[in-house]
């Protein structure tokens, strides 16, 4: 379970994140839906142990972040929006780093490895340098490292970026089998379709506030419109502006 | 064509100077950097007068060596410089406009582009090592007008062959897997001529001395391998004969070259895509977490030459008095001591490769459960790695003179880690949280100042009460700082 209450996060002067709050109950998938900039890669980082809190409580899996981030990263698996990994080693000696840093019994990293490697294709890549393979390779070996010790939380931040429709596919239905394990797992994207097939719940966040929260089906309610697109553009007030950029482009192109 | 090479070796150096965390860390040093080596003229020139110091001392020993002979051997000596030099060049240059795509933004561009500008390309960086070698030539037409003129053409030849060289063995062994076909000998290549650049000055004196004494065993052993690369160059008092082997060279190297050019061209055309090695298995081995760190580090630092240089370099300012020792034959417990204090000493100069291995790969380790104890004791091991090996082999070798000397072991091991772990304190000390702090020149100077303090109580210690006890307050030292880390 992950709770988080009136989270703020400052960078200096700028206010990344500004007294947010939601849950996540165990089992549950929660969406994290906001335009570039909005605050949510930030919430995700704070969610992970990566970064700390300026104020506010966030508890994951039980855990305080502020107090004990290294338990948090312990219990979370994180991918972030663009794959950071060490170029120079493959993705067979990134798994071995990760697992051994995590403590993962070799019995089960042999595992867990074969496993994931296998059901994301990347079995022939194993042995080339990380710094070589495409990005939707890449974020495969960062999506893969982050499952290898089966945390209890996931936090995936736009994690589908650069994925085939197979390993999409995949991903999707791991994914509802650890809301089936009793996981949390928070997940955001630009897709929105995506977001409505998986998500139990969303949380819209914008300019670091979530300004609104709850089902699709309450969402599209809230926001009087048929599409959670629609929801999305009138609640981030980005309906009228795309509108008039569309026109202007049809004008001048 | 040539606005086209510019962007491209601008590209090139920028992709090079991204690939090093010692420079991509720190933008000024970043911005600097680029504006030295991104620009043809300014890189090519920059590069060419740093080389020109060692040209003038080569050219120094070619003028006053006695006898055209020996300068004739001397010049065969000092031309394995371009050609290791091109061969290094070449195939970390291929390597990058390979597999880091900088042909690929012009793809999509109605520019001409074409093998002979990734040759030009390629070509580039290999002028500085051949305009190092100018002053020798000078010095061999100023004894003989003639041999020296052929003289200049086998550099040349030396050139072309390390850069032709350098491709075929990028071209058939360039995969970006690690277990490819070669790539063994591509990481030795990298290593030879990370170490030669290092220790160039070494290397040159030391081939004069060389040549100078053993005149008389060299000759018939340069005769005899006379049509080999770089004995040939000794061939030059011959002129005739000379050139035309020398024409022999290009003969065959010519078609080579434009051979493998094509079907490295044919590569960037296609795009450059890690097609796998076939499926690979994977063998799950896990070790202690600050294992892991160290072991993650070497893997990195050991393929890219940069962070090498940065660990070896201690090595070289050590190795005078190293060889001196052997040399003199004086190999006392004191001699033996004091060169490895000076190595320990010495191990602080890592401390900014060590801690830049990760580079902006950092966000990693963030992410996983790695306290700063055991970041901190995995750079401490990468740190004291190559000094303690160093001082191991000095100790190892000192004991064939001296057996009793064996027993300065626990000195080579624990004095550079007394000193690593004094400097990562420094650097850490009041930390929290995982961080890769600044490590400017003037940290770096007032370590060696603490480090120089700390080991010169201990060489007192030894000089006046002995060995052990110098060992206990060393050995002391380590145990305090690594325990106030893992608190």
């Amino acid at each position: 379970m992950i709770e988080v209450e009136n989270l703020v996060k400052r960078f200096g002067s700028i206010v990344a994140v500004n007294g947010i709050s939601f849950r996540v109950n165990d089992g549950e998938i929660y969406g994290l839906l906001g335009p570039n900039g909005s605050g949510k890669s930030t919430t995700m980082k704070i969610l992970s142990g990566i970064l700390t809190p300026t104020s506010g409580r966030v508890l994951v899996g039980g855990v305080d972040v502020s107090r004990d981030p290294l338990r948090v990263k312990e219990i979370t698996g994180y991918v972030p929006e663009t794959p950071v990994l060490y170029e120079s080693l493959t993705p067979a000696e990134f798994f071995n780093f990760v697992g051994s840093v995590r403590r993962i019994p070799e019995e089960k990293l042999q595992e867990r490895v074969e496993t994931l490697v296998k059901a994301f294709g990347i079995e022939k890549y194993l042995g080339e340098m990380i710094g070589s393979l495409s990005f939707g390779t890449r974020q495969k070996v960062s999506l893969i490292s982050a499952m290898l010790h089966d945390p209890e939380v996931l936090i995936l931040d736009e994690s589908m970026n650069g994925l085939d429709p197979r390993s999409a596919r995949i991903l999707r239905e791991l994914l509802m089998d650890f809301r089936e394990e009793g996981k949390s797992i928070v997940f955001s994207t630009h897709v929105l379709a995506l977001a409505e097939t998986i998500c139990d719940r969303i949380g819209v966040i914008y300019n670091g506030e979530i300004i609104a929260e709850g089902t699709v089906k309450q969402l599209k309610e809230l926001a009087q419109e048929e599409s959670l697109e629609d929801v999305f553009l009138k609640l981030t007030e980005s309906q009228e502006e795309v509108a008039t950029i569309v026109q202007a482009l049809r004008e001048t192109l | 064509m040539f606005e086209i090479v510019k962007i491209l070796y601008r590209e090139l150096h920028y992709r090079r100077l991204k690939n090093n965390p010692q420079i991509a860390a720190d933008p000024k040093k970043f911005k600097e950097q680029l504006r030295k080596t991104g620009d043809i003229k300014r890189g090519i020139a920059f590069q060419s007068v740093a080389f020109l110091f060692f040209g003038l001392m080569m050219a120094g020993a070619v003028v006053t060596v006695g006898g055209d002979d020996r300068a004739a051997i001397l010049l065969a000596t000092y031309s394995l410089l371009p050609f290791i030099m091109a061969l290094y060049t070449t195939t970390v240059n291929a390597s990058y406009s390979v597999s880091m795509g900088i042909f690929e933004p012009l793809k999509p561009l109605p520019v001409r582009t074409g093998a002979e500008y990734l040759s030009l390309l390629l070509a580039l960086d290999c002028v500085p090592s051949v305009i190092a070698l100018l002053p020798a030539v000078v010095g061999m037409v100023h004894r003989n007008p003639l041999a020296g003129t052929v003289g200049m053409l086998w550099i040349l030849v030396g050139a072309f062959l390390g850069h032709v060289l350098g491709l075929v063995l990028f071209t058939f062994s360039g995969s970006s897997g690690v277990g490819g076909r070669l790539s063994g000998l591509r990481s030795l290549v990298r290593v030879v001529g990370v170490f030669l650049f290092v220790g160039m000055f070494y290397f040159l004196n030391y081939i004069q001395g060389y040549v100078n004494e053993h005149y008389e065993e060299l000759l018939p052993f340069f005769e005899r391998y006379s049509i080999a690369y770089p004995f040939s160059v000794a061939s030059i008092l011959e002129p005739l004969n000379s050139f035309l082997l020398a024409l022999g060279y290009l003969a065959v190297l010519v078609p080579v070259y434009a051979v493998t050019l094509r079907k490295l061209w044919r590569r960037i055309e296609e795009g450059f895509n890690a097609a796998g090695a076939g499926v690979s298995t994977f063998v799950a081995r896990t070790h202690h977490p600050v294992v892991a760190l160290a072991i993650k580090d070497f893997t990195i630092v050991l393929r890219k030459s940069a962070l090498l240089v940065g660990l070896v370099f201690p090595l070289f300012v050590v190795m005078p008095s190293a060889v001196k020792i052997f040399t003199s034959g004086q190999m006392g417990e004191w001699s033996v001591a004091s060169v490895l204090l000076t190595v320990a000493w010495m191990s602080s100069l890592g401390v900014d490769a060590a801690l830049k291995i990760d580079g902006r790969e950092f966000e990693v380790l963030r992410g996983l459960p790695v306290t700063l104890g055991q970041f901190i004791e995995g750079k401490l091991i990468i740190m004291s790695a190559v000094p303690v090996l160093s001082g191991v082999i000095i100790v190892v070798a000192a004991s064939f003179f001296s057996p009793f000397l064996l027993k300065l072991l626990p000195a080579a091991v624990v004095l550079p880690l007394t000193a690593s772990s004094l400097t990562l304190a420094f650097f850490y000390h009041g930390e929290r949280d995982l961080s890769v702090p600044e490590t400017g020149f003037g940290h770096v100077f007032i370590l060696m100042i603490l480090d120089g303090l700390v080991l010169g109580i201990v060489a007192v210690l030894w000089y006046f009460l002995g060995y052990p006890y110098a060992m206990v307050l060393a050995g002391g030292v380590v145990i305090a700082i690594l325990r106030s880390i893992s608190r």
